[in-house]
């Protein structure tokens, strides 16, 4: 799903919110249905076995509609969420119903249980996603063989049970070697392509740490397109001119008024431009690319002989690689930043001011900062125009000088000292000629007046009038300063990306107003305060539900309340810290591709771990209320461990990625160890009714926490984090927690 | 009736007699709002119901009371057609004329390039679709004075006004106006259109126009249907001989989008189309693609399959094939078709040199087509 839907948080918080959605919906409806112990294992049998095909099926529906979207490779928001709720919707009921049927066939008691078994599952399932089957099994097939393993391992002690067990797990096992050997991975891969680019062949799809590569090749030219989880990265026509790329050096190399020695290329090194560079008269060029197999697989594309060793490739986090450089006294005359869009947490971090400071560090005195956005040539308004203006902002925020020039892309120049950049044609122009700069496939008539051929280069490249106006709109403009714990352009990228894919070919709405993009027009004025309505609403019913005690003494309603405020709570929690940590830790790394799993596995972990402790009477842990503050707690020390981490230099890396997992498994724990005692408290209020009603308790308190965790993965991941910061959202999640924590009942658990 | 149910009822109609006419009030306001700025457009008949049909292009819409156009600039407004492009122009730039394209239209000089907000295409890469794919209404708009731009025109020895980066015809009513005004001045007026628009408003617009380009963007209604968002290319065709038997001076462009409009067939058929119909003079501007709006995930045109199609535009006969958004390259200059050296040389949309003497070769003395001075 994430590699079909470019793998940015917006979508971990969309898919993450309609499984969880999905499955709180299959747990209520089985909790409905009237099954003894012995139906519920059999329908649980069938359900853990159905598993497997659903997940084939989940996976193939992903690759088939992101194929089918009329051959554009762009979903908006709205539909990216109408494909994670279909998609994920028949595994996810699956689930759900899954849990209550153990919950049945586990018998009395049996919720403490089934909810660790539940939560082992669940790390034990994303550490075999992280170590073996991402590497080893197509994502198609991975469905099958888990099912295998789960109904091999349920060992049912009737006879009867036992033959069908074993022929559901020769079926799964067939299943899966069928998918691995008939190659349905690499087709589904091709048909998309296919859908997206008809006449370009599929050459190869690889999964990195980073995302999924592919790389199509154009049939009668041998140009090829490097694409990340669906984004265009690098065009490569080897053996051919890149005039776009020799132009861009130009421009940049004239930029310094000094003639520049060492250039620093933070992506956009895969195609030529680090040799055009060269051509323009750097000495040296170093390239940081941050995906190994991305750089192998464009370098032996590119197959230019015999490398040039004034250009020196880097396999790095450009991030990393400047704090490293600084602390190393390295110094460069101009770092030119390509990232992609600011459409996840690991691009936006290239254009944040934390960036910007740490680059100012690495530069020489009279060096420049090159850095480009998506933009409109001809019109500085629109949703493009907001994201400049904040990306213009931000520079200003760290260089003295800032410039800006028009284009397909927007090209801003900061320079470290004022008076060094210049978007005049005629002076960039006159200092390449003064240095003496000459390509061949320049016009030789113009060689004896080179001053005019390079001007009359750099005036198509820098229109006057659109430059003009371009600045004026800049200098007008206010737009909040972008940071790598307060991701505003990250926020305003998707304005831009969600109305270029809503815009609808027949409709009159210019993709402004349609589908989500007026949600999160409106939702850009969203101000922390409207964050507070969650917890109010949590304490809102409570007056209420008091004075109805009071009427009735016997009702147990206000406790039930206080039982499935604090489940929701608690499921809001879980998921906003998972997000949060999943977005801190691309900030600090620069990926999560690889590591989703893991960090999701120490979550589980915890998650498993606490909910044993839970029911322990040993555990110390008694009342939720105490969970709950712990919880709270977390959340208001998370910003600030977070901050540290982030801030920890190279040397320290070994300690970072244990420390992300730790916190992982802390939020878990916290998030487990709630469950089993609000389930006790829960139970209390059950007592001398029929288990049935029970059993439908437990599923309820399932449910309420998994629709919180459904809104902490979408609220924080698609609104707190891009509009409010990272700070905001966990002291948001901590006042929720302080919500649930007025309204949990006191107490300790019943043994 | 109790006394609550009694105060209850008054409550009720206390809040209505206030808030029905606030909702009225906003209403009216609301429809002030949104037409404030337009004025009656041309060529539209009205219909039965208030409905209108607009006439200005081949979609020919019928639209209900309240109901904007496909255009998103033409709305109906109680059995009026109005029009938003009132002199709100959200772009204006001084550009150099090459950048139309025109090559063959006073080379080396500049143009007053303005647009409003809106088209009648859903161009799948439209390169300017912060403004064309977007209404008047959602745009940034300029103040602009026309006199003032009249004056600046004259001012800067501008060549002219230049409709471009929207489709001009969209917002004809306006821009007759100016165009004439500008004329009316001693410049000249230009027009950069996709052409998809129908015979009798073009006539008239044909009137106060100087020169065209023309962007024939495929030679099949498949891709017209598929990318452009509209039914056929043949409106297009059609207008391009309008103008070219109204005497006024034509260029092509066509974008070569790879895999989808740069087959050989494909080319040859337009190349054919333009030596047979605009005569073999008429110059025709190859453009690269470049990723942008819903297709920024396709690869821009190979620099290989852009020098096939132009081998194809002289294989094919046509005098002045040119090679745009790709310099420095020989296919950005003028050659003469007779002794085949550079007359005008270019770099991109730059002049660098004109060796033309009166309209003519200097080496061979052959005319060179074109409006020259």
């Amino acid at each position: 799903m994430l590699a079909a839907c470019r793998g940015t948080e917006i979508f971990i918080g969309v898919v993450l919110a309609a499984g969880l959605f999905w499955t709180a919906l299959g747990s209520l409806a089985m909790s409905r249905a009237r099954l003894g112990g012995r139906g519920a294992w059999r329908v649980g049998l069938g359900l853990l076995a159905a598993q497997g095909p659903l997940l084939v099926l989940e996976v193939a529906f992903a690759r088939y509609r992101s194929a089918a979207w009329n051959g554009v490779a762009e979903r908006s928001f709205l539909q990216a969420a109408l494909v994670a709720l279909a998609a994920t919707a028949p595994a996810a009921l699956a689930g759900g119903a899954g849990f209550v049927c153990a919950l049945r066939a586990a018998g009395s008691g049996g919720f403490s249980r089934v909810y660790p078994a539940d939560a082992w599952g669940g790390a034990l399932g994303g550490a075999l996603f992280s170590f073996m089957l991402v590497e080893w099994v197509a994502p198609i097939a991975v469905g099958p063989f888990l099912a295998a393993v789960l109904c091999l391992w349920l060992r049912p002690e009737s006879g009867k049970f036992r033959r069908v067990s074993a022929g559901l797990v020769s079926c799964e096992i067939l299943v899966g070697l069928g998918l691995v050997w008939s190659g349905l991975d690499r087709r589904l891969e091709e048909r998309r392509w296919h859908a997206l680019l008809p006449g370009y062949r599929l050459r190869t799809v690889r999964d990195s740490r980073y995302g999924r590569i592919a790389v199509l090749e154009h049939p009668r030219t041998r140009q090829f397109s490097l694409f990340q989880d669906g984004g265009l990265t690098a065009v490569l026509s080897p053996g051919k001119p890149a005039p776009a790329a020799r132009d861009t050096a130009l421009f940049v190399l004239a930029q310094s008024r000094v003639v520049p020695r060492d250039v620093l290329l933070v992506g956009g090194g895969l195609d030529r431009s680090p040799h055009e560079y060269r051509r323009a008269g750097a000495s040296t060029v170093d390239v940081v690319e941050t995906d190994p197999q991305l750089l192998a697989l464009a370098l032996d594309l590119q197959g230019d002989g015999a490398p040039d060793p004034a250009v020196r490739y880097r396999c790095v986090d450009g991030r990393r690689w400047v704090r490293a450089a600084a602390a190393a006294g390295r110094r460069y005359d101009v770092i030119v930043v390509q990232p992609p869009a600011p459409l996840s947490a690991s691009a936006n971090r290239f254009y944040t001011r934390d960036f910007f400071s740490d680059l100012r560090e690495v530069l020489r005195h009279s060096g420049v900062v090159v850095i480009s956005i998506m933009g409109s040539a001809n019109y500085p308004g629109g949703t493009a125009g907001r994201l400049s203006a904040v990306l213009y902002h931000t520079l200003m925020g760290v260089f003295p000088e800032v410039r800006a020039v028009p284009g397909d892309r927007h090209i801003f120049v900061a320079g470290k000292q004022p008076g060094t950049v210049s978007v005049s044609p005629g002076e960039l122009g006159r200092r390449l000629a003064a240095r003496g700069v000459w390509l061949d496939e320049f016009d030789p008539d113009f060689r004896t007046n080179a001053e005019l051929y390079f001007t009359a280069l750099f005036e198509g490249m820098i229109p006057a009038s659109q430059t003009q106006g371009f600045a004026a709109y800049l200098r007008r403009s206010r737009a909040p300063t972008n940071t790598d714990f307060r991701p505003i352009a990250y926020s305003y990228a998707l304005l831009v990306w969600n109305q270029i894919a809503t815009a609808a070919p027949d409709s009159r709405d210019p993709g402004l107003n349609s589908g989500a993009n007026a949600f999160f027009r409106r939702l850009s004025a969203f101000r922390f305060q409207y964050g507070l309505l969650l917890p109010l609403a949590l304490l809102a019913p409570v007056p209420l539900l008091w004075r109805l005690r009071k009427k009735r003494p016997h009702s147990s309603v206000l406790l039930r309340y206080g039982v499935a405020a604090a489940a929701f709570a608690t499921g809001t929690f879980g998921m906003a810290t998972e997000i949060l940590l999943l977005y801190a830790f691309q900030n600090t790394f620069g990926y999560v591709y690889g590591y989703l799993g893991l960090l999701t596995a120490a979550f589980m972990a915890g998650l498993a771990l606490g909910a044993t402790a839970g029911r322990r009477r040993s555990s110390g842990v008694r009342s939720p209320a105490a969970a709950l503050g712990a919880g709270m707690v977390l959340c208001l020390a998370l910003p600030v461990v977070l901050r540290a981490l982030h801030a920890l230099p190279p040397a320290f890396d070994g300690i970072g990625v244990p420390a992300f997992l730790l916190l992982a498994f802390a939020a878990g724990a916290i998030d487990g160890v709630t469950f089993p005692l609000l389930a006790a408290v829960r139970r209390r209020s059950e007592v001398g009714r029929a288990a049935s009603s029970s059993d439908s308790g437990g599923a309820g308190i399932y449910a309420a926490d998994l629709l919180g965790a459904a809104l902490g993965a979408l609220a924080t991941g698609a609104v707190c984090v891009p509009l409010l910061g990272i700070e905001a959202a966990s002291f948001l999640t901590a006042l929720t927690l302080g919500a649930a924590w007025l309204t949990v009942p006191r107490g300790a658990s019943p043994s | 009736m109790d006394r609550r149910s009694f105060l209850e009822r008054m409550a009720k109609f206390g809040i209505g007699l206030e808030v029905l006419p606030a909702v009225a009030s906003v209403a009216w306001v609301r429809d002030r709002v949104a037409s404030s700025g337009e004025t009656e457009a041309a060529f539209y008949r009205k219909l039965p119901d208030n409905r209108v049909a607009c006439l200005l292009c081949p979609r020919l819409e019928t639209l209900k009371p309240g109901e904007t156009g496909f255009c998103r600039v033409r709305t109906n407004r109680g059995g009026v057609l109005q029009t938003a492009a009132t002199g709100r122009p959200c772009v204006v730039n001084l550009d150099p004329i090459e950048k139309g394209p025109l090559n063959h239209v006073l080379p080396g000089t500049a143009v007053f390039a303005m647009a409003h907000a809106g088209c009648n295409l859903r161009c799948r890469y439209c390169q300017n679709w912060q403004f064309a794919q977007a209404s008047p209404s959602t745009t940034r708009n300029l103040r602009f004075d026309q006199m003032e731009s009249v004056r600046l025109v004259r001012e800067k020895a501008l060549a002219g006004v230049c409709f471009t980066y929207t489709e001009g015809v969209v917002h004809l009513e306006f821009n007759l106006r100016f165009a004439a005004a500008v004329r009316e001045a001693g410049a000249r007026a230009f027009l950069c259109t996709a052409g998809f628009v129908n015979r009798k408003p073009f006539a008239d617009f044909l009137d106060q126009l100087d020169a065209v380009t023309f962007t024939i963007k495929g030679a099949t209604d498949r891709f017209y249907r598929d990318v452009i968002g509209a039914p056929s290319v043949r409106p297009v065709l059609e207008r391009c001989v309008q103008a070219r038997q109204a005497g006024k001076w034509v260029e092509v462009a066509t974008l070569v989008v790879p895999e989808m409009n740069d087959s050989d067939r494909d080319l040859r058929r337009i190349a054919r189309w333009i030596g047979r119909n605009l005569g073999r003079d008429t110059p025709w501007h190859i453009e690269r693609f470049m990723p942008k709006y819903k297709m920024r995930d396709r690869p821009r045109t190979p620099i290989a399959t852009l020098e096939r199609a132009r081998e194809i535009g002289r294989e094919e006969g046509l005098n002045f094939v040119y090679l745009s958004n790709l310099a420095p390259h020989p296919g950005n200059h003028t050659y003469c078709p007779q002794c085949g050296k550079a007359v005008i040389k270019r770099l991109g949309f730059r002049l660098l040199a004109n060796r033309l003497k009166h309209g003519c070769c200097p080496y061979c003395r052959a005319r060179i087509p074109g409006v020259w001075g």
